[in-house]
Protein backbone atom coordinates (compact mmCIF):
# COMPACT_ATOMS: atom_id res chain seq x y z
CA UNK A 1 0.00 0.00 0.00
CA UNK A 2 2.78 2.75 1.04
CA UNK A 3 6.12 2.06 -0.07
CA UNK A 4 9.13 4.12 0.45
CA UNK A 5 12.43 3.26 -0.54
CA UNK A 6 15.86 4.93 0.10
CA UNK A 7 14.14 7.74 0.84
CA UNK A 8 16.60 11.38 1.49
CA UNK A 9 14.88 14.45 1.81
CA UNK A 10 16.23 17.45 4.41
CA UNK A 11 14.90 20.82 4.62
CA UNK A 12 18.52 22.57 4.57
CA UNK A 13 21.75 21.60 3.45
CA UNK A 14 24.04 19.26 5.14
CA UNK A 15 21.32 18.52 7.71
CA UNK A 16 19.01 15.74 6.55
CA UNK A 17 15.86 14.36 7.79
CA UNK A 18 16.23 11.52 6.38
CA UNK A 19 18.53 9.34 4.48
CA UNK A 20 18.33 6.21 2.61
CA UNK A 21 14.75 5.01 4.42
CA UNK A 22 12.92 2.53 3.82
CA UNK A 23 9.28 1.74 5.18
CA UNK A 24 6.36 -0.69 3.51
CA UNK A 25 3.09 -0.40 4.90
CA UNK A 26 0.87 -3.01 3.94
CA UNK A 27 -3.28 -2.67 3.94
CA UNK A 28 -5.28 -3.92 6.66
CA UNK A 29 -3.31 -2.61 9.71
CA UNK A 30 -3.26 0.41 11.93
CA UNK A 31 0.56 1.65 12.21
CA UNK A 32 1.33 3.68 15.23
CA UNK A 33 4.33 5.75 13.63
CA UNK A 34 6.35 7.13 17.49
CA UNK A 35 9.14 9.22 17.84
CA UNK A 36 10.69 12.41 19.37
CA UNK A 37 10.09 15.80 18.24
CA UNK A 38 12.11 16.56 15.49
CA UNK A 39 12.44 12.87 14.63
CA UNK A 40 10.83 13.93 11.48
CA UNK A 41 7.53 12.01 12.15
CA UNK A 42 4.95 15.13 10.49
CA UNK A 43 7.55 15.00 7.26
CA UNK A 44 7.50 11.43 6.39
CA UNK A 45 3.25 11.92 6.84
CA UNK A 46 4.20 14.43 4.55
CA UNK A 47 6.11 12.72 2.08
CA UNK A 48 3.23 9.96 2.20
CA UNK A 49 0.78 12.61 1.03
CA UNK A 50 2.65 14.18 -1.63
CA UNK A 51 2.57 17.95 -0.06
CA UNK A 52 6.81 17.06 0.68
CA UNK A 53 8.86 15.81 -2.52
CA UNK A 54 11.40 13.28 -1.86
CA UNK A 55 15.44 14.19 -2.57
CA UNK A 56 16.49 11.07 -3.27
CA UNK A 57 14.22 7.85 -3.60
CA UNK A 58 10.87 7.12 -4.12
CA UNK A 59 7.83 7.18 -2.37
CA UNK A 60 4.34 5.27 -3.90
CA UNK A 61 1.33 5.02 -2.60
CA UNK A 62 -1.33 2.62 -3.97
CA UNK A 63 0.96 2.51 -6.68
CA UNK A 64 1.32 5.78 -7.31
CA UNK A 65 4.34 8.61 -6.68
CA UNK A 66 2.71 10.70 -4.05
CA UNK A 67 4.57 13.49 -5.32
CA UNK A 68 2.62 14.00 -8.43
CA UNK A 69 -0.73 14.76 -6.19
CA UNK A 70 -2.95 12.74 -9.40
CA UNK A 71 -6.42 13.27 -8.28
CA UNK A 72 -6.96 9.09 -9.07
CA UNK A 73 -4.43 8.84 -5.93
CA UNK A 74 -5.89 11.55 -3.89
CA UNK A 75 -9.63 10.42 -3.83
CA UNK A 76 -8.41 7.45 -1.77
CA UNK A 77 -5.88 8.96 0.29
CA UNK A 78 -7.19 11.59 3.23
CA UNK A 79 -5.27 13.24 5.92
CA UNK A 80 -5.93 14.51 9.27
CA UNK A 81 -3.10 17.48 9.48
CA UNK A 82 -1.88 18.70 12.95
CA UNK A 83 -3.30 21.96 11.80
CA UNK A 84 -6.00 21.29 9.41
CA UNK A 85 -8.22 23.67 8.16
CA UNK A 86 -12.46 23.92 7.74
CA UNK A 87 -13.92 26.30 6.12
CA UNK A 88 -16.58 28.74 7.84
CA UNK A 89 -19.77 26.98 7.35
CA UNK A 90 -22.42 24.56 8.53
CA UNK A 91 -21.41 20.52 8.57
CA UNK A 92 -23.81 20.28 5.90
CA UNK A 93 -22.65 22.37 3.75
CA UNK A 94 -18.63 21.43 4.39
CA UNK A 95 -19.92 17.70 3.12
CA UNK A 96 -21.58 19.28 -0.10
CA UNK A 97 -18.31 21.14 -0.99
CA UNK A 98 -16.26 18.07 -0.15
CA UNK A 99 -17.92 14.82 -0.92
CA UNK A 100 -18.17 14.76 -4.15
CA UNK A 101 -14.51 14.56 -4.70
CA UNK A 102 -14.39 11.05 -2.42
CA UNK A 103 -16.90 8.23 -4.37
CA UNK A 104 -16.59 6.03 -1.77
CA UNK A 105 -17.68 8.62 1.36
CA UNK A 106 -20.78 7.53 3.37
CA UNK A 107 -23.24 10.13 4.88
CA UNK A 108 -24.33 7.40 6.92
CA UNK A 109 -21.22 6.28 8.88
CA UNK A 110 -20.63 10.05 8.87
CA UNK A 111 -23.65 10.85 10.83
CA UNK A 112 -22.86 8.04 13.11
CA UNK A 113 -19.41 9.02 13.51
CA UNK A 114 -20.59 12.73 14.58
CA UNK A 115 -23.05 10.68 17.02
CA UNK A 116 -20.14 8.63 18.60
CA UNK A 117 -18.38 12.28 19.18
CA UNK A 118 -21.33 13.86 20.58
CA UNK A 119 -21.47 16.71 17.54
CA UNK A 120 -24.58 18.64 16.80
CA UNK A 121 -25.04 18.51 12.99
CA UNK A 122 -26.58 21.88 12.38
CA UNK A 123 -24.19 24.03 14.34
CA UNK A 124 -21.66 26.13 12.43
CA UNK A 125 -17.87 24.67 12.06
CA UNK A 126 -16.69 28.70 13.70
CA UNK A 127 -19.05 28.09 16.31
CA UNK A 128 -17.41 25.15 17.71
CA UNK A 129 -14.04 24.33 19.77
CA UNK A 130 -10.64 23.23 18.31
CA UNK A 131 -11.62 19.87 19.87
CA UNK A 132 -15.18 19.35 18.31
CA UNK A 133 -13.82 20.55 14.60
CA UNK A 134 -10.89 18.32 15.28
CA UNK A 135 -13.76 15.32 15.35
CA UNK A 136 -15.62 16.38 12.72
CA UNK A 137 -12.80 16.29 10.47
CA UNK A 138 -11.51 12.80 11.81
CA UNK A 139 -15.34 12.01 11.41
CA UNK A 140 -15.34 13.27 7.19
CA UNK A 141 -11.79 11.51 6.78
CA UNK A 142 -13.17 7.92 8.39
CA UNK A 143 -16.35 8.46 6.50
CA UNK A 144 -14.70 8.87 2.98
CA UNK A 145 -13.65 5.56 3.41
CA UNK A 146 -10.12 6.09 1.57
CA UNK A 147 -8.14 3.47 1.20
CA UNK A 148 -4.84 5.31 3.04
CA UNK A 149 -5.70 7.17 5.70
CA UNK A 150 -2.42 9.17 7.67
CA UNK A 151 -3.31 11.26 10.93
CA UNK A 152 -0.98 13.63 12.34
CA UNK A 153 -1.36 13.92 16.11
CA UNK A 154 -4.64 13.30 16.21
CA UNK A 155 -5.20 13.08 19.77
CA UNK A 156 -3.53 16.56 20.30
CA UNK A 157 -6.41 18.83 21.17
CA UNK A 158 -8.83 16.25 22.17
CA UNK A 159 -10.11 15.87 25.85
CA UNK A 160 -10.21 12.06 27.88
CA UNK A 161 -13.84 11.15 26.79
CA UNK A 162 -13.04 11.82 22.76
CA UNK A 163 -9.14 9.64 23.26
CA UNK A 164 -11.42 7.02 23.93
CA UNK A 165 -14.22 7.92 21.66
CA UNK A 166 -11.25 8.35 18.88
CA UNK A 167 -9.62 4.71 19.93
CA UNK A 168 -13.15 3.13 19.05
CA UNK A 169 -14.04 4.96 16.28
CA UNK A 170 -10.76 3.90 14.77
CA UNK A 171 -10.86 0.59 15.26
CA UNK A 172 -13.81 0.06 13.74
CA UNK A 173 -12.98 1.65 10.57
CA UNK A 174 -10.18 -0.45 9.84
CA UNK A 175 -10.38 -2.92 7.26
CA UNK A 176 -9.13 -5.35 4.81
CA UNK A 177 -8.42 -2.83 2.40
CA UNK A 178 -7.49 -0.16 4.32
CA UNK A 179 -4.37 1.16 5.82
CA UNK A 180 -4.09 3.81 8.66
CA UNK A 181 -1.59 5.36 9.51
CA UNK A 182 -1.03 7.37 13.47
CA UNK A 183 1.75 9.91 14.09
CA UNK A 184 1.89 10.63 17.49
CA UNK A 185 4.10 12.26 20.52
CA UNK A 186 1.83 11.08 23.12
CA UNK A 187 2.38 7.58 22.73
CA UNK A 188 -0.21 6.21 25.51
CA UNK A 189 -3.30 7.73 22.92
CA UNK A 190 -2.67 4.68 20.94
CA UNK A 191 -2.59 2.34 23.73
CA UNK A 192 -4.56 -1.18 22.79
CA UNK A 193 -5.29 0.68 19.21
CA UNK A 194 -2.36 0.22 16.79
CA UNK A 195 -1.16 -3.16 15.64
CA UNK A 196 2.01 -1.81 14.23
CA UNK A 197 4.35 0.26 15.89
CA UNK A 198 7.14 2.15 13.88
CA UNK A 199 9.59 4.31 15.60
CA UNK A 200 11.54 6.57 13.68
CA UNK A 201 14.96 8.16 15.15
CA UNK A 202 18.01 9.94 13.38
CA UNK A 203 16.89 9.61 10.25
CA UNK A 204 16.03 6.09 10.20
CA UNK A 205 13.14 3.78 10.98
CA UNK A 206 14.82 2.12 14.04
CA UNK A 207 11.96 -0.21 14.91
CA UNK A 208 9.29 -1.41 13.02
CA UNK A 209 7.22 -4.39 14.21
CA UNK A 210 4.18 -6.13 14.93
CA UNK A 211 2.11 -6.10 18.10
CA UNK A 212 2.17 -9.86 18.25
CA UNK A 213 5.76 -9.99 18.10
CA UNK A 214 6.19 -7.20 20.71
CA UNK A 215 4.24 -9.65 22.94
CA UNK A 216 5.84 -12.36 22.06
CA UNK A 217 9.61 -11.12 22.48
CA UNK A 218 9.24 -8.43 25.17
CA UNK A 219 7.40 -8.40 28.62
CA UNK A 220 5.89 -5.83 30.09
CA UNK A 221 5.55 -6.10 34.33
CA UNK A 222 5.68 -3.53 37.61
CA UNK A 223 8.65 -4.89 39.98
CA UNK A 224 9.38 -4.12 43.42
CA UNK A 225 12.84 -4.75 42.48
CA UNK A 226 14.99 -4.60 39.71
CA UNK A 227 17.40 -6.84 40.08
CA UNK A 228 14.83 -9.76 39.98
CA UNK A 229 13.30 -8.59 36.80
CA UNK A 230 16.33 -10.38 35.09
CA UNK A 231 17.55 -8.93 31.60
CA UNK A 232 15.95 -5.40 31.91
CA UNK A 233 15.78 -3.17 28.62
CA UNK A 234 14.04 -0.07 30.37
CA UNK A 235 13.03 0.29 34.07
CA UNK A 236 10.82 3.43 35.16
CA UNK A 237 10.53 3.67 38.78
CA UNK A 238 6.95 4.67 40.57
CA UNK A 239 5.28 4.84 43.81
CA UNK A 240 3.95 1.33 42.64
CA UNK A 241 7.41 0.28 41.99
CA UNK A 242 9.42 -0.60 39.24
CA UNK A 243 8.11 -1.15 35.73
CA UNK A 244 10.49 -2.57 33.46
CA UNK A 245 10.59 -4.05 29.61
CA UNK A 246 12.34 -7.12 29.83
CA UNK A 247 13.05 -10.03 26.96
CA UNK A 248 10.51 -12.43 27.05
CA UNK A 249 12.04 -15.82 27.81
CA UNK A 250 9.70 -17.39 29.61
CA UNK A 251 6.70 -16.35 26.57
CA UNK A 252 4.75 -14.89 29.57
CA UNK A 253 1.55 -12.74 28.21
CA UNK A 254 1.72 -8.77 29.12
CA UNK A 255 -0.06 -5.97 27.93
CA UNK A 256 2.25 -3.53 25.59
CA UNK A 257 2.85 -0.28 27.59
CA UNK A 258 3.90 1.76 24.31
CA UNK A 259 5.77 4.69 25.95
CA UNK A 260 7.87 1.94 27.99
CA UNK A 261 8.54 0.20 24.74
CA UNK A 262 9.20 3.79 23.05
CA UNK A 263 11.57 4.56 25.77
CA UNK A 264 13.42 1.05 25.68
CA UNK A 265 13.95 0.83 21.64
CA UNK A 266 15.42 4.64 22.08
CA UNK A 267 17.70 3.99 24.83
CA UNK A 268 18.73 -0.02 23.55
CA UNK A 269 18.09 -0.18 20.37
CA UNK A 270 21.42 -2.52 19.44
CA UNK A 271 19.76 -5.10 21.58
CA UNK A 272 16.24 -4.74 21.08
CA UNK A 273 17.09 -5.50 17.39
CA UNK A 274 19.03 -8.27 18.40
CA UNK A 275 15.92 -9.48 19.87
CA UNK A 276 13.69 -9.17 17.40
CA UNK A 277 16.50 -10.81 14.65
CA UNK B 1 -12.30 2.61 -13.90
CA UNK B 2 -9.33 4.40 -15.51
CA UNK B 3 -9.30 8.31 -13.75
CA UNK B 4 -8.33 11.00 -16.32
CA UNK B 5 -5.51 12.80 -14.07
CA UNK B 6 -5.67 16.12 -15.35
CA UNK B 7 -8.59 17.40 -16.81
CA UNK B 8 -11.86 16.33 -16.08
CA UNK B 9 -15.33 17.67 -17.02
CA UNK B 10 -17.14 16.76 -13.98
CA UNK B 11 -14.53 16.77 -11.51
CA UNK B 12 -13.63 20.77 -12.94
CA UNK B 13 -17.05 21.43 -12.77
CA UNK B 14 -16.95 20.57 -9.09
CA UNK B 15 -13.79 22.35 -8.24
CA UNK B 16 -15.31 25.15 -9.07
CA UNK B 17 -18.99 24.64 -8.18
CA UNK B 18 -16.90 24.30 -4.69
CA UNK B 19 -14.54 27.48 -5.47
CA UNK B 20 -17.61 29.38 -5.94
CA UNK B 21 -19.86 28.56 -3.04
CA UNK B 22 -16.53 28.74 -0.59
CA UNK B 23 -15.97 32.11 -1.95
CA UNK B 24 -19.58 33.71 -3.53
CA UNK B 25 -19.86 36.31 -0.18
CA UNK B 26 -16.12 37.88 -0.43
CA UNK B 27 -17.27 37.89 -4.23
CA UNK B 28 -20.55 39.79 -3.89
CA UNK B 29 -18.80 42.13 -1.01
CA UNK B 30 -16.02 42.64 -3.12
CA UNK B 31 -18.65 43.63 -6.18
CA UNK B 32 -20.46 46.27 -3.92
CA UNK B 33 -17.05 47.80 -2.49
CA UNK B 34 -15.99 48.40 -5.54
CA UNK B 35 -18.87 49.63 -7.33
CA UNK B 36 -18.85 51.77 -3.97
CA UNK B 37 -15.18 52.97 -4.24
CA UNK B 38 -15.71 53.36 -8.26
CA UNK B 39 -18.53 55.55 -7.50
CA UNK B 40 -16.81 57.23 -5.11
CA UNK B 41 -13.78 57.95 -7.71
CA UNK B 42 -15.67 59.18 -10.45
CA UNK B 43 -17.65 61.81 -8.57
CA UNK B 44 -14.41 62.99 -6.74
CA UNK B 45 -12.85 63.61 -10.26
CA UNK B 46 -15.97 65.02 -11.59
CA UNK B 47 -16.33 67.27 -9.19
CA UNK B 48 -12.81 68.22 -8.96
CA UNK B 49 -12.32 68.50 -12.84
CA UNK B 50 -15.52 70.35 -14.33
CA UNK B 51 -14.19 69.86 -17.74
CA UNK B 52 -15.21 65.90 -17.73
CA UNK B 53 -18.17 66.00 -19.69
CA UNK B 54 -18.15 63.06 -21.80
CA UNK B 55 -17.56 59.15 -21.29
CA UNK B 56 -14.23 59.32 -23.10
CA UNK B 57 -12.88 61.84 -20.03
CA UNK B 58 -13.84 58.82 -17.74
CA UNK B 59 -11.26 56.03 -19.45
CA UNK B 60 -8.55 57.05 -17.28
CA UNK B 61 -10.44 56.32 -14.27
CA UNK B 62 -11.75 53.05 -16.14
CA UNK B 63 -8.33 51.81 -16.76
CA UNK B 64 -6.58 52.67 -13.11
CA UNK B 65 -9.64 51.10 -11.35
CA UNK B 66 -9.34 48.38 -14.00
CA UNK B 67 -5.43 47.87 -13.12
CA UNK B 68 -5.28 48.28 -9.82
CA UNK B 69 -8.43 46.46 -8.86
CA UNK B 70 -7.33 43.73 -11.18
CA UNK B 71 -4.31 42.91 -10.08
CA UNK B 72 -4.83 43.13 -6.16
CA UNK B 73 -8.01 40.92 -6.16
CA UNK B 74 -5.00 38.18 -8.63
CA UNK B 75 -2.46 39.03 -6.07
CA UNK B 76 -5.11 37.45 -3.40
CA UNK B 77 -5.47 34.05 -5.50
CA UNK B 78 -3.54 30.82 -3.92
CA UNK B 79 -3.32 33.00 -0.58
CA UNK B 80 -3.89 29.40 0.62
CA UNK B 81 -0.36 28.35 0.06
CA UNK B 82 0.33 31.37 2.48
CA UNK B 83 -1.49 29.62 4.95
CA UNK B 84 -0.22 26.07 6.05
CA UNK B 85 -3.33 24.72 7.13
CA UNK B 86 -5.31 26.25 4.18
CA UNK B 87 -2.48 25.03 1.83
CA UNK B 88 -2.74 21.40 2.90
CA UNK B 89 -6.79 21.37 2.37
CA UNK B 90 -6.25 23.27 -1.01
CA UNK B 91 -3.54 20.93 -2.34
CA UNK B 92 -5.20 17.77 -1.03
CA UNK B 93 -8.68 18.48 -2.63
CA UNK B 94 -8.49 15.21 -5.04
CA UNK B 95 -8.90 17.77 -8.34
CA UNK B 96 -5.96 18.02 -10.67
CA UNK B 97 -3.44 21.32 -10.26
CA UNK B 98 -4.88 22.07 -13.35
CA UNK B 99 -7.80 22.08 -13.07
CA UNK B 100 -7.57 24.00 -9.67
CA UNK B 101 -4.93 26.52 -11.99
CA UNK B 102 -7.98 26.88 -14.72
CA UNK B 103 -10.62 27.99 -11.82
CA UNK B 104 -8.53 30.26 -10.21
CA UNK B 105 -7.06 31.87 -13.93
CA UNK B 106 -11.11 32.20 -15.26
CA UNK B 107 -12.00 33.58 -11.94
CA UNK B 108 -8.65 36.39 -12.34
CA UNK B 109 -9.49 37.31 -15.49
CA UNK B 110 -13.00 36.36 -17.46
CA UNK B 111 -14.89 36.73 -14.02
CA UNK B 112 -12.76 39.59 -12.53
CA UNK B 113 -13.46 41.70 -16.21
CA UNK B 114 -16.90 40.83 -15.95
CA UNK B 115 -17.52 41.85 -13.06
CA UNK B 116 -15.21 44.88 -13.09
CA UNK B 117 -17.06 46.29 -16.28
CA UNK B 118 -20.60 45.37 -14.07
CA UNK B 119 -19.05 47.59 -11.58
CA UNK B 120 -18.15 50.38 -13.38
CA UNK B 121 -21.12 50.49 -15.48
CA UNK B 122 -23.56 50.46 -12.49
CA UNK B 123 -20.72 53.74 -10.93
CA UNK B 124 -21.42 55.29 -13.86
CA UNK B 125 -24.70 55.45 -13.90
CA UNK B 126 -25.12 56.30 -10.33
CA UNK B 127 -22.90 58.84 -10.53
CA UNK B 128 -24.36 59.78 -14.06
CA UNK B 129 -27.69 60.06 -11.99
CA UNK B 130 -26.16 62.24 -8.75
CA UNK B 131 -24.15 64.79 -11.43
CA UNK B 132 -27.90 65.37 -13.65
CA UNK B 133 -29.80 66.06 -10.19
CA UNK B 134 -26.93 68.78 -9.31
CA UNK B 135 -26.52 70.06 -12.48
CA UNK B 136 -29.54 69.22 -14.16
CA UNK B 137 -27.01 67.83 -17.38
CA UNK B 138 -25.77 64.31 -17.74
CA UNK B 139 -22.70 63.11 -19.06
CA UNK B 140 -22.21 62.80 -22.91
CA UNK B 141 -21.87 59.38 -24.17
CA UNK B 142 -19.19 59.92 -27.28
CA UNK B 143 -17.70 56.50 -27.01
CA UNK B 144 -19.42 55.20 -30.40
CA UNK B 145 -16.97 58.05 -32.18
CA UNK B 146 -14.88 59.53 -30.65
CA UNK B 147 -12.70 56.47 -29.54
CA UNK B 148 -9.32 55.54 -31.27
CA UNK B 149 -10.05 51.86 -31.90
CA UNK B 150 -6.54 50.99 -32.34
CA UNK B 151 -5.41 52.42 -29.18
CA UNK B 152 -7.75 51.34 -27.02
CA UNK B 153 -7.78 47.46 -27.11
CA UNK B 154 -3.89 47.26 -26.03
CA UNK B 155 -4.83 48.54 -22.47
CA UNK B 156 -6.56 44.84 -22.10
CA UNK B 157 -3.39 43.27 -23.74
CA UNK B 158 -1.17 45.11 -21.34
CA UNK B 159 -3.32 44.64 -18.11
CA UNK B 160 -3.52 40.49 -19.09
CA UNK B 161 0.42 40.48 -19.39
CA UNK B 162 0.27 41.95 -15.90
CA UNK B 163 -2.60 39.45 -14.79
CA UNK B 164 -0.46 37.12 -15.72
CA UNK B 165 2.65 38.53 -13.86
CA UNK B 166 1.07 38.81 -10.69
CA UNK B 167 -0.70 35.40 -11.15
CA UNK B 168 2.68 33.82 -11.04
CA UNK B 169 4.23 35.71 -8.46
CA UNK B 170 1.53 35.08 -6.31
CA UNK B 171 2.48 31.21 -6.63
CA UNK B 172 5.72 32.02 -6.53
CA UNK B 173 5.45 34.06 -3.03
CA UNK B 174 3.93 32.67 -0.07
CA UNK B 175 3.75 35.92 1.74
CA UNK B 176 3.43 39.58 0.58
CA UNK B 177 3.02 38.38 -2.97
CA UNK B 178 1.90 41.93 -4.14
CA UNK B 179 4.59 43.67 -3.08
CA UNK B 180 7.26 41.83 -3.89
CA UNK B 181 6.00 40.88 -7.66
CA UNK B 182 5.68 44.70 -8.09
CA UNK B 183 9.51 44.84 -6.44
CA UNK B 184 10.81 42.15 -8.85
CA UNK B 185 9.20 43.76 -12.13
CA UNK B 186 11.14 46.78 -11.24
CA UNK B 187 14.48 44.94 -10.92
CA UNK B 188 13.54 43.05 -14.33
CA UNK B 189 12.74 46.28 -16.09
CA UNK B 190 15.88 47.78 -14.43
CA UNK B 191 17.91 44.65 -15.83
CA UNK B 192 16.34 45.21 -19.34
CA UNK B 193 17.17 48.77 -19.51
CA UNK B 194 20.76 48.29 -18.82
CA UNK B 195 21.29 45.41 -20.81
CA UNK B 196 20.18 47.23 -23.29
CA UNK B 197 22.44 50.46 -22.18
CA UNK B 198 25.60 48.01 -22.75
CA UNK B 199 24.67 46.99 -26.08
CA UNK B 200 23.65 50.67 -26.77
CA UNK B 201 26.96 51.63 -26.33
CA UNK B 202 28.64 48.37 -27.65
CA UNK B 203 26.91 49.44 -31.40
CA UNK B 204 26.34 53.73 -30.83
CA UNK B 205 28.73 54.31 -28.13
CA UNK B 206 30.76 57.33 -30.91
CA UNK B 207 27.29 58.86 -31.82
CA UNK B 208 25.33 59.13 -28.55
CA UNK B 209 24.99 61.52 -25.81
CA UNK B 210 25.48 59.53 -22.82
CA UNK B 211 24.37 56.20 -22.00
CA UNK B 212 21.04 56.77 -21.13
CA UNK B 213 19.73 57.98 -24.86
CA UNK B 214 17.86 54.57 -25.19
CA UNK B 215 15.15 52.68 -24.41
CA UNK B 216 14.77 48.68 -24.64
CA UNK B 217 12.23 48.00 -27.61
CA UNK B 218 12.03 51.67 -28.75
CA UNK B 219 15.39 52.65 -29.56
CA UNK B 220 18.48 54.78 -29.24
CA UNK B 221 19.16 58.70 -29.27
CA UNK B 222 21.95 59.39 -31.86
CA UNK B 223 23.96 62.18 -33.29
CA UNK B 224 23.79 61.85 -36.70
CA UNK B 225 27.43 61.46 -38.01
CA UNK B 226 27.39 64.08 -40.60
CA UNK B 227 27.06 67.16 -38.01
CA UNK B 228 28.95 65.76 -35.85
CA UNK B 229 31.90 68.18 -36.24
CA UNK B 230 29.36 71.29 -35.78
CA UNK B 231 27.52 70.01 -32.60
CA UNK B 232 29.04 72.38 -29.90
CA UNK B 233 26.72 75.59 -30.75
CA UNK B 234 23.14 73.48 -31.17
CA UNK B 235 24.07 70.46 -29.76
CA UNK B 236 20.31 68.57 -29.31
CA UNK B 237 19.32 69.76 -31.97
CA UNK B 238 21.45 67.39 -34.40
CA UNK B 239 19.98 63.56 -32.32
CA UNK B 240 17.73 61.60 -33.77
CA UNK B 241 15.88 59.01 -32.34
CA UNK B 242 16.98 55.33 -34.12
CA UNK B 243 13.77 53.65 -33.78
CA UNK B 244 13.04 49.81 -33.65
CA UNK B 245 12.01 49.37 -37.40
CA UNK B 246 8.28 48.03 -37.61
CA UNK B 247 9.59 44.85 -39.05
CA UNK B 248 11.11 44.24 -35.55
CA UNK B 249 8.20 45.58 -33.36
CA UNK B 250 5.22 43.97 -34.93
CA UNK B 251 6.47 40.93 -34.08
CA UNK B 252 7.74 41.84 -30.99
CA UNK B 253 4.50 43.36 -30.42
CA UNK B 254 2.39 40.18 -31.39
CA UNK B 255 4.60 38.27 -29.35
CA UNK B 256 3.79 40.19 -25.82
CA UNK B 257 -0.13 40.73 -27.05
CA UNK B 258 -0.61 36.84 -27.59
CA UNK B 259 2.39 34.99 -26.38
CA UNK B 260 3.43 36.66 -22.82
CA UNK B 261 0.17 35.67 -20.94
CA UNK B 262 -0.19 31.89 -21.95
CA UNK B 263 3.67 31.48 -21.06
CA UNK B 264 3.86 33.66 -17.90
CA UNK B 265 0.33 31.51 -16.92
CA UNK B 266 2.28 27.78 -17.97
CA UNK B 267 5.16 28.70 -15.82
CA UNK B 268 2.82 29.42 -13.11
CA UNK B 269 1.18 26.35 -13.56
CA UNK B 270 4.40 24.66 -12.96
CA UNK B 271 5.24 26.08 -10.15
CA UNK B 272 1.64 25.26 -8.36
CA UNK B 273 2.64 21.86 -9.84
CA UNK B 274 5.80 21.38 -7.52
CA UNK B 275 4.13 23.34 -4.55
CA UNK B 276 5.40 21.78 -1.50
CA UNK B 277 3.68 22.47 2.22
Amino acid sequence: MISIQNLSFSYRKNKPLFEGLDLNLEAGYIYGLLGKNGAGKSSLLKQMAGLLFPQGGVCKVMGYEARYRQPDFLRNLFMVPEEFYLPQVRINNYVKAYAPFYPDFSNTSFREYLEEFQIPTDQRLTEMSYGQKKKVLISFALATNTKALIMDEPTNGLDIPSKSQFRKVIAAAVSEEKCIVISTHQVRDLDNLIDNIVIIDNHKIIFRQDVDAVNDKLSFKTVSNVEDAGSVLYANSSLRGHAVVTENTDKEQSRIDMEMLFNAVLEQPERISKIFN
Amino acid sequence: MQVNNILSARRFGAYFKKHLVDNYRLYLMSLIVLTGLLLFALLFAIFAEPSIRTYTDLIPSFLIGLYVAGLIFTSKSFSELGNKSRGIDYLLLPASHLEKFLTTLLITTIGFLAVYHVAFFLAVKAGEGIISLRNGTPLINDLAYNREADGWYINYFIWFVAQAMFLLGTVYFQKYSLVKTVLCFFIFLTGMYLINAIFAQIFFHKYMKDWKAQFPFIGVNILLPHNMEAHTLQYSMNFVMLELPKRAWKPLLYFFEYFVPPILWTVAYFKLRDKEI
